[in-house]
């Protein structure tokens, strides 16, 4: 028993520290309505483009909600710079939707799509 | 983030050394010095490098940690790749004149062996019989036996001792040593067999002793109980 004890802990210990730094691509999918990223990008692009900026201010914030949940789920197997070139991402966009301006807003939502896809594909 | 990644390093490591072995720092070769350093290396990386993932640190560290096991257990199935990888020892004085090819080969300075001996209250290099540089970079000394105990002083004759010579390793007889000797494969099973072996296979290491009697050290130890020490 003692033996089996030896052998099984360190066993189990390795499969969590390999499930921590591994499931990212399976953590930054949706786990509910709330923290859908993905859908918030693509709505936030249409919403620019048809330049309705009240509803894209709205679906802004909602995409930074949304970050912000699947950012503490994915935070032990992402890097940090990737995490972080979304945050600016974000910030870039609120003000580009606060002065209005379609092309910058266009840009920085698919540099942050971009960033959001090669967070642990 | 470092905490838990930090978490993540320490205990890895702590598992990884335990499946690296037991061997202490006194007795690690020069690589396995090496290997402990690289790993951990990874494991700093792996928790303070917060601009890549912690998985391919943590991959690497895996990697060396195979390498370093594959290793051990290849040195462990062959003398010969042992001595490849491992290194072997080198005689560096022998009846008191110092070898200097072989000091040149294991990159020890006149300085540093004269030391090394001055701290074996070794102060002539007349006194020595053999001086050995292990695979560990520490240097084994044999004297002489005028200089060697109190026998010499009271003038208790003393016999020639040369030390073990191998006759087996990991299962394998080894010829040279067997003919180095005068001695046969025969005289081998012999004694193998009085000694409640049935083949060489069953021992991992066995040599003659001073008294040209083989010593085995076989796989299985003839251990008929067992307790815990510790408890």
């Amino acid at each position: 028993m003692k033996k089996i004890k030896s052998y099984i802990v360190p066993a189990i210990a390795i499969l969590i520290f390999i499930a921590i730094m591994t499931t990212g691509g399976v953590l930054k999918k949706p786990f509910g309505k709330r923290d859908d990223v993905n859908k918030y990008i693509v709505t936030l692009k249409k919403d620019v483009m048809k330049e309705e900026w009240d509803k894209a201010d709205r679906d802004l914030k909602q995409l930074e909600a949304a970050w912000r949940i699947v950012e503490k789920r994915v935070q032990f197997s992402v890097e940090r710079d990737e995490m972080l070139a979304i945050d600016t991402s974000i910030a870039r966009i609120e003000g580009a939707v606060l002065v209005h301006d379609k092309n910058l807003a266009i840009t920085e939502i698919s540099e942050a799509e971009e960033h959001w896809e090669d967070l642990e594909k | 983030m470092v905490c838990v990644r930090g978490i993540i390093s320490f205990f890895t490591l702590l598992i990884f050394t335990r499946i690296l072995g037991k061997q202490q720092i006194g007795q690690i070769t020069f690589f396995d010095y090496i290997l402990g350093i690289t790993i951990g290396s990874f494991a700093a990386s792996l928790t303070i490098d917060l601009c890549s993932a912690a998985w391919p640190h943590w991959v690497g560290l895996l990697t060396w940690c195979i390498l370093g096991v594959a290793m051990q257990v290849v040195s462990l199935k062959s003398k010969k790749i042992s001595q490849y990888i491992n290194d072997e020892p080198t005689i560096v004085i022998h009846n008191g004149k110092i070898l200097g090819d072989s000091l040149k080969n294991t990159k020890f300075t006149l300085s540093e062996l004269v030391q090394q001996l001055r701290l074996k209250n070794i102060f002539d290099i007349n006194e020595v019989k053999f001086a050995i540089i292990e695979m560990n970079g520490q240097l084994s000394v044999l004297k002489k036996d005028e200089f060697e105990n109190m026998t010499n002083s009271m003038n208790i004759p003393t016999k020639d001792v040369n030390g073990k010579d191998e006759l087996i390793f990991n299962g394998l007889v080894i010829d040279n040593n067997l003919s180095k000797l005068q001695l046969n494969r025969q005289w081998v099973e012999e004694q193998l067999i009085k000694q409640g072996y049935d083949s060489a296979t069953e021992v991992f290491y066995a040599f003659v002793d001073s008294h040209k009697k083989l010593k085995i050290d076989g796989y299985k130890d003839k251990v008929t109980g067992s307790q815990d020490i510790f408890k």
